[in-house]
């Protein structure tokens, strides 16, 4: 109480200090990502922690239900198998991919179609990272080789990519959420589109396509490799609606995922796919450069 | 009156494990949005209603940071508004703390919206895009929420004699 004027003075200085402090940080993180190393450092010391305690109670459960099968075996087995089973799926949807192709008739520039080198399956440790996005973490970090910008995959299709990393875990941006486009093409017609998410978890649109593009029910829909973000001929989803209204100037298309993105059980990550990240700047998730001309 | 020594271990507790809940919460009620309460923040005034020397400005700054890095928002934008806000709060502890209830959830309220407009025009200007109007929803459910956090936490000051 007596010494009042004294601290009070100090309070008010070191508040100046932090605000300053922060706004220095604010303008490093947006302007030059400075302090991503900080972030990181942060993220896995105290945040990572918290994020597996709150997913304590499902990995609990999870424990149970294979814990009652009590074959340790029998799991490694399993996994084994799976794995195999994703690696040959993957192989399954390029093939699929390569036909489609060919059934066109078209002469495409020679996309480097071999099977994926290095891949890895991350589990998820948070449904939804981020309050407005659709955003998941997993368990894989700059440790495991994870990289920003990274494409991620499930076993029917396109997932999403990695947009941050820290050291053990990494954020990863799914395909539906709203400010997150892909350069798509239809694989039947070769027509490229973008293919963004809708405030529907489960969708996926199509924007900006003319009426009189030819475009069904039933069309798949994968990745065109334009842009340099997306590696080619990976599957993304069906075409279930399509409104082709003559008085209006763009069809109305809806795209129903091959994943299951509301409900993600294994995410697979590739290596063999390095994206081009030059063109954009940080936090920037539109993948649209250079797929905007329909012809 | 201030008994320093043996309190401050049981100061760097409550600061510990509450900072700790209220990341929890707030990333077990990502799902809902922008219509999740401010729990970081809140924690935070009830402790600067209730004692104001307990939260120091680099400690509230230090837990902006967490709050950014558990959002995924620009490092310092929490950190940022906490300060400022904070700052309006010790300011006025005395008179808060004589409000009634509802009273204060109406301080809260106002409190948060000015939270987000802090972070809607940081947002604007970095162009991250990841606050937007419907941000303001924050505010109104952190108001309701209030009454919990108060009388939650006033208990558990209470039951372990926290000064």
């Amino acid at each position: 109480m007596f010494n009042i004027n004294n601290n009070r003075s100090g309070e008010i200085y070191s508040l100046v200090i932090f605000i300053v402090i922060s706004i220095a940080v604010i303008f490093l993180d947006y302007k030059y990502k400075q302090v991503e190393y900080l972030r990181s450092v942060i993220n896995d010391v105290i945040v990572y922690p918290i994020f597996n305690l709150s997913s304590i109670p499902r990995t609990l459960i999870n424990n149970i239900i294979s814990e009652t099968k009590n074959i340790e075996l029998l799991e490694e087995e399993i996994s084994n198998l799976r794995q195999e089973n994703m690696k040959l799926k993957i192989q399954v949807q390029e093939l699929e991919g390569l036909k489609e192709e060919n059934k066109r008739l078209r002469k495409i520039k020679v996309q480097s179609e071999r099977t994926s080198k290095k891949q890895l399956i991350a589990k998820i440790i948070s449904d939804s990272a981020s309050p407005t996005k659709n955003i998941v973490a997993i368990d894989k970090g700059k440790n495991d080789g994870v990289f920003v910008g990274q494409n991620v995959i499930g076993i029917k299709g396109l997932i999403g990519q990695v947009i941050e990393t820290t050291f053990v875990s990494s954020k990863v941006i799914l395909i539906n959420d709203t400010s997150h486009n892909v350069p798509g093409e239809i694989n039947r017609t070769g027509e490229k589109v973008i293919v963004s998410g809708t405030k529907d978890k489960n969708k996926l649109e199509i924007d900006f396509l003319d009426v009189n593009t030819d475009i069904r029910v039933g069309d798949i829909v994968s990745t065109s490799g334009l842009g340099e973000r997306f590696k080619a001929k990976i599957p993304i989803g069906k075409v279930t609606f399509v409104e082709q209204d003559p008085e209006r100037e763009f069809s109305e298309i809806e795209i129903k995922s091959f994943e299951n993105l509301e409900n993600l059980t294994d995410l697979i990550l590739i290596w063999d796919y390095k994206p081009n990240m030059n063109t954009n700047k940080k936090s920037d998730n539109n993948e649209n450069n250079g797929s905007k001309d329909n012809e | 009156m201030k008994i320093m020594g043996p309190k401050i271990m049981n100061n760097f507790l409550v600061i510990f494990i509450g900072t700790i809940i209220s990341i929890l919460l707030t990333i077990t009620t990502f799902p809902l949005g922008n219509y999740s309460p401010d729990w970081i923040f809140l924690f935070i005034i009830y402790w600067l209603i209730a004692i104001p020397t307990l939260y120091s400005y680099p400690l509230i700054w230090f837990v902006g940071i967490l709050a950014d890095v558990t959002l995924g928002s620009i490092l310092g934008m929490n950190a940022l508004s906490f300060l400022i806000l904070s700052y309006l709060v010790k300011k006025n502890y005395k008179s808060l703390r004589y409000f009634t209830t509802v009273q204060q959830s109406l301080i809260i309220l106002i409190i948060i919206t000015i939270k987000i407009t802090i972070l809607i025009f940081i947002d604007d200007m970095a162009e991250t895009s990841i606050y937007d109007r419907s941000a303001y929803w924050s505010g109104l459910i952190s108001a309701l929420v209030w009454p919990i956090i108060f009388y939650g936490l006033r208990h558990i000051r209470r039951k372990y004699n926290i000064v």
